[in-house]
């Protein structure tokens, strides 16, 4: 098997699947990885077949391989995502005709929860002629594991020599993230000719030392409002072209509601990136549990 | 009776550890303080089940009583077996059930469910308490080699342990559950204790027993321990050696050991405090914390500070050392303190590998920062790929006994190899810092190395260590230690600091480390005799407060009156090391009560810059004198005129020019120390000026209008969520106070020293008629007060501006400012911090109580808390009108600022002047401490949980002692206290 890295992109022969090939294609080159279209029927097509039916050109084969499973397209394309080791899964986000525009379609949230590498969501609504990777949105909570979260869209950035825009956004709601090490908006602006600044350093730091951001330009912008509005609107206003979000992998009603509504809306693709419970690369392997500092009496 | 091996009795209760090699602990009563939830469990259980039953029968209904009944029946005992007993004594016979009944069934074993589930709720809603002394014994006796289990009959250790932090502290237990598994009878029987024994593979008559309940200590004497000690914490002394307690005592704190552990850990110099609740343990490392326990366990003397950083550095690592007063330009428009080379930069390897945390396996590792010592330790235990174990300790510090002096010590122990080492450090003789003004500041260097032996202190002979890298080789289990001293002198001090730098580290160095040490751990013992506040009964606000104290004892410098305490003091480089009023009125009352000479200096440095603040009053069309609203070593003004904020925005920063009341904030200072020492020294030398000029400045500010009334516009209050207002009701009676305590003070030079008030008034071209003047001035000064509704309006329109509930935006991660934006806010009545209520806490007699009461209650839920400044000034006032649970919220709130472990609000340096108001709140707020004229008095308002206060004060010039509750309230002349 070769060791190049492989970017899946999933094509079930609708017209509104295909978005997802040019903007894998993208990525590709920056990944250098090879695009590995997947088509999953119950029979197995030659290339030459499969091309056509599954609408696409002569310059859309052009480094390009293809594979076809059976099964239930969900579960298939999970299984070939883990037996490429898939670097990314690229796949619009519904592809039936009349789905409503930027809902998440049953095999897309399958793949979506299942996908152990992360998934770029493409709205097929999306204008993507010409889509190149010059502007990245990283909206970040503010917690460790988001920071380690985001490293494969970050490193897709640097690759990319493009913008990153950091973006936290403050909104009434929950308390600050009890994870140790969070940082979200200042809880006390006591003067705020050195409290903006310091908070600004003291973010990008904890950001910078889980996920590097060396060679990159980074702002660092702050928000108020409803995350999902705000997102979408720093997203326009910016001229991102792509919008990295964490995702606790719960899309349950009321829950990820920023995602679902980012994905809906947007106008350019999403990676979405699951953020793993205690990670962050936050502590040294196999140290004493760590708790805040405790008064304790000491022995001689 | 012959002593059981292992004792000698000299002065108090010596355990003799080389006859022992385990001890076993029962956990309720001797451990934890569950016992008192356990009782108050049972008594709630067998009460319901007694009023069922008498209702059933007709009979009289007789409570549990919790002193005998669960002394005698149920104490010590297994579950059910404390059921039959008790019951058993009341004539109940239950069917015993079955295990698994539910705990709606009437059996023994229903029972037993039921005092579980109660229990457990109990344990979910309170926590776990535990006696801190019994902790220390541990700690001591596992220093001492000792293994040590956890033997009860509880089914809930587990829980217990676990809720308490405690797992880390035995090598075993054996509970209800185990001995339930392994079939062993519960006590009296010996077989838990045996067991245990057998699970740390020791002889009984080499093991030691503690108890407190009978059942217990007969268990332990019938498994053959060597050593029984029963734990009376009931007035059962006499019935527990009966029962086979060989060693009674009524706290664990009361044993000594012996031999005493090295008096160094591992070799170093000095050992972390012993006595409870002076460290600030950090166990592990989260490495995007690092900044903030940085400032945390920051060490200072008030002369030099030093952030707590690893020495070999980390990913996030973010050392600064500062020389207080030392200022240098800086990246943006404003001077800031200049940081100085990391001085405890040292780097290790092993075979080549890097000591690090980020390497290899880190086994353990934990800091602490000894508070009542002022030392920062360190411990780690790492394992490299090669699996090699290196054993690290360490010390540092600021300092007390020698202001020019960092002292830190490192001893390496290679547990399992024998390898090559070498060790690099930066500062390895002098470092330089040359500052834009052309002032110097020197750090020079001197070390001493070394193996020494496991026990004692054999400090390397006068000399430096071979120029680093060092290298060194390690043999398997033995010590090495570097000890090193800087020395930072400055060319403000003297002509040549670097030779002085490097000759007082090189005598510092030949003196040893030890000798130095004990300096200053004596600096600090009679610094915390003055300052300690002690609280029984809340471990968590005694931390705070003690966290609190410590950092204002390592702000201050009494010995220099050019410097003052910049917002973060020498912790963090945000700010600047600027000087707001945050000093005066928020950390000066600390020192005025505790340590006047540091106050005195802190107010000298508002003397020296004088000039520099009539130089702004004059800028201004005024006379006297305006204090720069950010101040740093020349008193100029050095607020940054505008800030980018994250969203863009860019902000202008008004506070300079128009954050006026900075300057009746100084003269409240002044006003403060006068008034608690009556040093006629500071009042003629120093005082009497800043107090005539603050008033010569309000006179002139506050304008007679044509309503007859005078009137100050344009100015910011406290609340700086409102800027370019009119009348803040702040500034104008702070002014209103400042006029009345400037002719006060000029009738006063002039009756008793008319002599000085000549010299003065003739050097401020002041005349008597002036003083006088001002009285009237205040008498005319608008404050905004309407008598028919008893309240102030914070600034004119205050009242007709937008209602906002701000509690419907809870919980919430941000300012409010942040969340609405700053415009909304500005058309709102929410207030950043204590403005109007800033006013009941300075001049509370100046308002009768109808008055504190309806204005608190109206802008304390107007106020959105956006300062650090502000918790604890709520926590303060509503201590004082009595509304304790609302103080406690404040409190707490105040508390966890720097404490809590999820906002990063410590990140670049403490809230030194949130430190200062949790301090008044704790003392003014909770236990009322007041003054008039006829001296110190006191109007407690304790929390509930605060079984007692007590702490030290000075009043004009005598020594005071207050101790709370009330039963035993007292102030009085503290016993044996140097002044």
């Amino acid at each position: 098997m070769s060791d190049q890295p492989v970017i899946l992109v999933p094509l079930d022969g609708m017209a509104d699947a295909l978005p997802a090939l040019s903007v894998a294609k993208v990525f590709s080159g920056l990944e250098h990885a090879a695009v590995r279209i997947l088509h999953v029927a119950e029979q197995a097509s030659a290339a030459e077949e499969l091309a056509p039916r599954l609408g696409l050109a002569a310059e859309d084969l052009r480094g390009a391989s293809f594979e076809t499973r059976s099964g239930e397209p969900a579960a298939a394309i999970l299984a070939a995502a883990g037996d490429l080791h898939a670097r990314l899964i690229v796949l619009c986000t519904h592809t039936a005709p009349g789905s409503p525009a930027g809902k998440v379609g049953g095999t897309a949230l399958s793949v979506l929860r299942g996908a152990s590498c992360p998934v770029i969501l493409v709205n097929p609504a999306q204008p993507l002629q010409d889509w190149r990777l010059r502007k990245v949105l990283l909206p970040h909570e503010g917690t460790s594991a988001a920071s380690d979260a985001v490293k494969p869209g970050v490193e897709l950035a640097r690759r990319a020599d493009a913008d990153l825009l950091v973006l936290l956004v403050a909104a009434p709601g929950p308390a600050s993230p009890q994870a140790r090490g969070s940082l979200t908006s200042p809880f006390y602006l006591d003067q705020p000719q050195h409290e903006w600044p310091a908070w600004a350093g003291e973010f990008m730091e904890r950001l910078a030392c889980i996920c590097p951001l060396s060679d990159l330009r980074v702002r660092l912008l702050l928000a108020r409002g409803s995350p999902a509005s705000e997102i979408l609107r720093v997203a326009r206003e910016e001229s991102v072209d792509l919008i990295i979000l964490t995702w606790k992998g719960i899309w349950a009603p009321e829950r990820a509601e920023t995602l679902k509504a980012v994905v809906r809306e947007a106008a350019c693709p999403a990676m979405v990136v699951r953020v793993r419970a205690g990670g962050g690369s936050n502590s040294p392997r196999n140290s004493g549990a760590a708790g805040a500092p405790r008064a304790a009496p000491a022995a001689q | 009776m012959s002593e059981p091996d292992g004792i000698t009795v000299d002065q108090g209760l010596v355990l003799d550890t080389r006859a022992f090699d385990a001890a076993m602990f029962d956990l309720d009563g001797v451990v934890t303080r569950t016992a008192t939830l356990h009782a108050a469990t049972w008594r709630k259980l067998f009460d319901a089940f007694l009023r069922r039953r008498a209702e059933t029968k007709g009979e009289a209904f007789r409570p549990f009583d919790v002193e005998r009944d669960y002394r005698t029946y149920v104490d010590g005992k297994p579950r059910h077996e404390g059921i039959r007993s008790f019951l058993a004594s009341r004539g109940v016979t239950l069917p015993e059930g079955k295990p698994d009944d539910r705990a709606d069934r009437e059996t023994v074993f229903g029972l037993g469910a039921r005092k579980n589930q109660l229990f457990r709720q109990a344990l979910g809603r309170s926590g776990v308490e535990v006696f801190e002394s019994s902790l220390e014994l541990i700690r001591r006796l596992r220093e001492a080699g000792l293994k040590t289990a956890a033997v009860t009959s509880s089914k809930n250790a587990a829980a217990v342990i676990e809720a308490a932090g405690l797992a880390d502290l035995f090598d075993a237990c054996v509970d209800g559950v185990e001995a339930e598994r392994q079939g062993l009878n519960g006590k009296p029987a010996p077989d838990t204790f045996v067991y245990a024994a057998r699970l740390l593979g020791v002889d009984a008559k080499r093991a030691i027993g503690v108890e407190d309940a009978i059942a217990g200590v007969e268990a332990i004497r019938a498994a053959g321990y060597g050593l029984v000690v029963g734990v009376d914490r009931a007035g059962q002394a006499a019935v527990l050696r009966q029962h086979g307690a060989t060693l009674v005592v009524r706290d664990l704190g009361e044993l000594r050991i012996v031999p005493a552990a090295p008096a160094a850990p591992m070799g170093l110099p000095a050992a972390p405090s012993a006595a409870a609740g002076w460290l600030l343990v950090e166990e592990g490392f989260t490495l995007t914390r690092e900044h903030e326990l940085e400032s945390i366990f920051a060490i200072g003397n008030g002369h030099l500070g030093s952030r707590g950083s690893l020495a070999e550095g980390s990913g996030m690592s973010s050392p600064a050392t500062f020389v207080a007063g030392a200022f240098d330009a800086q990246p943006g428009p404003t001077p800031g303190l200049a940081i100085l080379s990391d001085w405890a930069k040292l780097s290790m390897t092993i075979e080549g590998r890097p000591l690090r945390l980020d390497t290899g396996r880190t086994l353990r590792h934990r800091r602490m920062l000894d508070m009542r010592q002022g030392i920062l330790w360190r411990e780690w235990r790492h394992e490299d790929a090669a699996g090699r174990i290196t054993r690290m300790r360490g010390l540092r510090l600021a300092s007390q006994a020698d202001r020019r002096l960092l002292i830190q010590s490192v001893a390496v122990t290679p547990e399992n190899y024998s390898a090559t080492a070498s060790l690099d450090v930066p500062l390895d003789e002098m470092a330089t810092r040359r500052l834009g003004d052309g002032g110097v500041i020197a750090l020079a260097a001197a070390s001493a190395i070394g193996e020494i032996g496991e026990i004692g202190d054999r400090s390397a002979a006068s000399g430096r260590a071979p120029r680093p890298p060092m290298v060194l080789e390690l043999e398997l289990g033995k010590i090495y230690r570097l000890d090193r001293v800087v020395a930072v002198c400055t060319s403000r001090d003297q002509d040549q600091p670097e030779a002085a730098a490097r000759s007082r580290a090189g005598r510092a160095i030949n003196t040893g480390l030890s000798a130095l040490i004990t300096a200053h751990r004596e600096a600090w013992r009679v610094r915390w005799e003055a300052s300690d506040i002690a609280i029984d009964g809340d471990p968590a606000a005694q931390r705070a407060l003690r966290f609190a104290v410590y950092h204002l004892l390592s702000a201050v410098d009494p010995d220099d009156d050019r410097v003052s305490i910049g917002a973060r003091a020498l912790t963090g480089a945000a700010y600047g090391g600027h000087v707001f009023w945050d000093t005066e009125i928020f950390m000066l009352p600390f020192y005025v009560l505790t340590w006047p000479e540091a106050a005195r200096a802190l107010l000298t440095y508002r003397h020296r810059t004088l000039p520099a603040a009539r130089d702004k009053a004059a800028q201004h069309g005024e006379r006297g004198a305006f204090y720069a609203w950010e101040s740093a070593d020349t008193g100029q003004d050095v607020t940054p005129p505008f800030v980018v904020a994250p969203n863009g925005e860019v902000i202008p920063i008004l506070l300079a020019d128009q954050e006026q009341h900075i300057s009746a904030d100084v003269a409240y200072g002044v006003w403060t120390y006068w008034r608690a020492t009556r040093d006629e020294g500071f009042l003629l030398d120093v005082g009497a000026e800043i107090l005539l000029e603050t008033a010569r400045f309000w006179a002139g500010r506050a304008k007679l209008e044509s309503d007859g009334l005078r009137h100050i516009r344009g100015v910011v209050g406290p609340d700086e969520y409102h800027e370019t207002v009119d009348d803040d009701a702040y500034t104008n009676v702070m002014a209103q106070w400042n006029l009345e305590t400037g002719n006060a003070v000029a009738r006063l030079l002039v009756e008793r020293w008319p002599e000085r008030w000549r010299v003065l008034s003739e050097s401020l071209a002041m005349d008597a008629a002036e003083p006088l003047a001002w009285s009237a001035a205040a008498r005319e000064l608008y404050t905004g007060f309407d008598v028919r509704t008893g309240l102030f309006e914070q600034f004119q329109g205050y009242f007709g501006l937008e209602e906002i509930d701000l509690a419907a935006f809870e919980p919430r991660n941000a300012p409010i400012d942040v969340l609405l934006g700053r415009e909304r806010i500005r058309q709102s009545k929410a207030i950043k911090q204590p403005d109007v209520v800033m006013l009941l806490h300075l001049l509370w007699d100046r308002f009768p109580p109808e008055v504190r009461e309806a204005n608190f209650r109206y802008y304390e839920p107007r106020c959105a808390h956006g300062s650090s400044l502000s918790p604890a000034i709520h926590a303060a006032v509503a201590a004082r009108l009595g509304d304790v649970r609302l103080a406690e919220r404040y409190f707490r709130q105040a508390s966890d600022i720097d404490l809590g472990d999820n906002m990063g609000n410590a990140a670049a340096g403490v809230h030194a002047a949130a430190l200062g108001g949790l301090w008044q709140a704790a003392v003014f707020g909770f236990a009322g401490l007041r003054f008039t004229e006829e001296g110190p008095e006191h109007q407690p308002n304790l929390p509930p949980q605060w079984r007692g206060v007590s702490l030290r004060f000075k009043w004009r010039g005598k020594d005071h002692e207050l101790k709370l509750p009330d039963d035993s309230a007292r102030i009085g002349a503290a016993p044996g206290v140097a002044p």
